[in-house]
């Protein structure tokens, strides 16, 4: 079952293997994303394009592999020791920052302390496990954690991009060097030879914002950019979308008002019309985490006018519109008056409203960081988030384009890709 | 009559198109680790630059025995993907290798069953070059003079960054691309193909005249080759491919080279 699940991803070849002709280093591409970051620094992000952007830049001291274990980054080695109450991170000596200053324990312990000062989900878990004294550096090579009692797996919050280490000027340790920024239009990056996975292929890359999806389709067909987010490509099915119902408002106070929306919604009619390359989903985990399948939707269809009233609906800007106008829809004809208002994808978690409808991706792609993070998101109860459907996030390659892949986390990772001649 | 001098004759000898081909001679052994380079030190024994190791091969029925095996220690640099190159001086039964993720070329003598490093230096000796052969740091480009190759061989043979074909210095007349992998036979040449990486791959045989290069014999393989070593011995042409499998093993397989009946 897991490895039809893991089947799901779809992975491209590994940049490191030995080919007949190829990897090759050198030139540059444009992507076509949606939008742009507002901020390069280390933070929770709230879209795949943010989580493609901050993992150009921006190194973790730990990663998740494939097959969801933690994988060397930043720290070369980590131990446990005082019956697993303290782990100690060995940096990796040659580690380095985009200013050529080396990676200390110093700089980690400050970028610890800033991702947990973020409260991010991740960051909370771990700031509660921490004990008082929480982070230290016993040498300059190391970084000491001290947990209030024995953890097996305590270090997966550090695989989030809200960790990444940069350090007092504010330099990251990611693949690439951000070299041009024009605000909400395009961001250029070029290769960081001093990367601890070793210089990008590329010698660089631009993201350009293009809103409109169908320019962003042309676009890519057309070869006037050399990859474009969210067109089908190497993809992982690592988001969910989900309506969560506030069960502190009317209707949805009542039980049978929250079954009435769970029934009426057609998962499937919704996936093949609204959603390609996606699948109806009726778990809250999105595929890449979720370790089993879902069972199959079941829709009763209620007959129309079962409830009535007004309410308010936050839709993350990230949902596409046509999704959101059939959910809305099939409220309508639940006898509901709906009012829907985009909500960026950063806010919509927090944003009240008697529904959410939101694309969720957790924080780090280990499960129960993940289902603690959907606990927060819905805290009266697993009835009052409605999984409809698992979303891939995916690039599109032109031909020629070799080495693009997407991780289970969601993230995108452009460091490996190379032009073929 | 040369080695050298007989597959020539045979190749002329033999039909204009598809007149020789590569016949593998069994399944090969599991290299240990993966392969970057590949050369014959002589009829009977051929090295293997692995990410990890110098192993020494014997080749007394055309299957590599292993006979040494020399761990590269020093400090070792991030590369994206692994790349080496073995320069073998067979008068003086020694090799330079150089990997582009430890910093300094190594001078390794074969003393019989050892293989002993005997210097080091910044760059590998290379005819025509004060400053010698190196890697462009963190790539797998080859350094030599202003210009960058992916591949290069003591016959003149190289490939170009772009993947086409350098003879004696100059890019094959019709801009023929080939693979990283390459070796000189006699008058002739074996490549990998110059697709991407995939499931399969080939082996060339090529024989360029004038600069030009034809295309003699081809057979598919299945996998990536990684390195290749080619060798006129007196009991017929042989081509050792590295040869990487999907799942990340590297096969050593020999193939006879001759006239197709």
């Amino acid at each position: 079952m897991r490895r039809a699940l893991l089947a799901l991803i779809l992975v491209a070849a590994a940049a490191g293997a030995h080919a007949a002709l190829g990897p090759l280093y050198g030139g540059t591409v444009t992507v076509a994303v949606p939008s742009l970051p507002g901020s390069m620094a280390p933070g929770r992000p709230a879209t795949a394009v943010e989580r493609l952007a901050l993992g150009l830049v921006h190194q973790t001291l730990l990663v998740i592999g494939a097959d969801g274990d933690l994988r060397p980054a930043l720290a070369r080695s980590w131990t446990a020791s005082a019956g697993g109450a303290e782990w100690t991170l060995s940096l990796d000596p040659q580690a380095r920052f985009h200013d050529d200053s080396p990676v200390t324990g110093a700089a980690a312990v400050r970028s610890i302390r800033r991702f947990l000062a973020a409260r991010t989900p991740a960051a909370e878990r771990l700031g509660r496990e921490l004990a008082n004294e929480r982070v230290s550096t016993p040498s300059a090579d190391r970084v000491l954690l001290r947990f209030r009692e024995a953890r097996r797996a305590p270090l997966f919050p550090l695989a989030s991009l809200a960790a990444a280490i940069t350090n007092a000027r504010g330099s990251g340790a990611g693949p690439f060097v951000p070299t041009l920024t024009i605000p909400a239009a395009r961001l250029a990056v070029t290769a960081f030879a001093g990367h601890i996975g070793g210089r990008p292929f590329l010698d660089g890359l631009a993201l350009v914002a293009t809103p409109d999806a169908d320019r962003r389709h042309a676009d890519l067909a057309a070869g006037r950019v050399d990859l474009a987010l969210g067109e089908p490509g190497p993809q992982a099915m690592a988001s969910t979308l989900v309506l969560v119902l506030d069960p502190t408002q009317p209707p949805f106070d009542q039980r049978a008002a929250r079954s009435a929306v769970a029934a009426a919604i057609d998962r499937t009619t919704l996936v093949e019309q609204y959603l390609p390359n996606s699948q109806p989903w009726t778990l809250l985990l999105p595929p890449t985490l979720a370790g089993r399948s879902a069972p199959s939707p079941r829709v009763r269809n209620p007959s129309g006018g079962a409830l009535a009233g007004e309410i308010s609906l936050a839709v993350g800007s990230d949902v596409p519109a046509t999704v959101s106008q059939r959910i809305v829809a099939h409220l309508d004809a639940l006898g509901l008056h709906v009012t829907a208002t985009p909500v960026e994808p950063g806010a919509v978690r927090s944003t009240r409203a008697s529904a959410r409808l939101l694309l969720f991706t957790p924080e780090v792609a280990e499960p129960s960081l993940a289902i603690a993070e959907l606990a927060a998101l819905a805290p009266q109860g697993p009835d009052v988030a409605l999984p409809l459907a698992a979303v891939p996030i995916s690039i599109g390659v032109r031909e020629g384009v070799q080495g693009a892949r997407a991780e289970r986390s969601g993230r995108v990772a452009l460091e490996d890709i190379w032009l073929e001649p | 009559m040369t080695p050298g001098l007989l597959l020539f004759t045979l190749l002329q000898a033999a039909p204009a198109a598809g007149g020789m081909e590569f016949v593998p001679l069994g399944r090969g052994v599991s290299a240990p680790g993966a392969v970057l380079d590949l050369a014959f030190l002589d009829d009977q024994r051929l090295l293997a630059l692995t990410d990890d190791a110098l192993v020494l091969y014997r080749l007394d029925d055309s299957t590599p025995a292993l006979e040494a095996r020399l761990e590269l220690s020093g400090a070792r640099l991030p590369v994206r993907v692994a790349a080496g190159l073995l320069r073998v001086s067979e008068a003086e039964n020694a090799c330079w290798l150089l990997t582009n993720d430890r910093p300094r070329a190594s001078l390794v003598a074969v003393e019989g069953r050892r293989l002993t490093p005997r210097l080091e230096a910044d760059a590998v000796p290379w005819p025509g070059s004060t400053a010698g052969l190196r890697y462009r740091a963190g790539t797998n480009q080859l350094v030599l003079g202003e210009s960058l190759f992916l591949g290069m061989r003591q016959e003149g043979l190289a490939v170009a960054e772009d993947g086409r074909l350098v003879i004696n210095g100059k890019a094959e007349a019709q801009g023929l691309r080939v693979g990283t992998a390459l070796a000189g036979l006699g008058a002739l040449i074996v490549t990998s193909s110059a697709r991407a990486p995939g499931p399969a791959d080939a082996l060339a045989l090529i024989r360029a005249e004038g600069g030009l290069a034809n295309l003699t014999a081809e057979a598919k393989v299945e996998g990536s080759i990684a390195a290749l070593a080619a060798r006129d011995r007196r009991r017929g042409a042989l081509v050792v491919a590295a040869i990487q499998g999907g799942e990340g093993v590297t096969r050593l397989v020999s193939y006879a080279v001759r006239p197709r009946p």
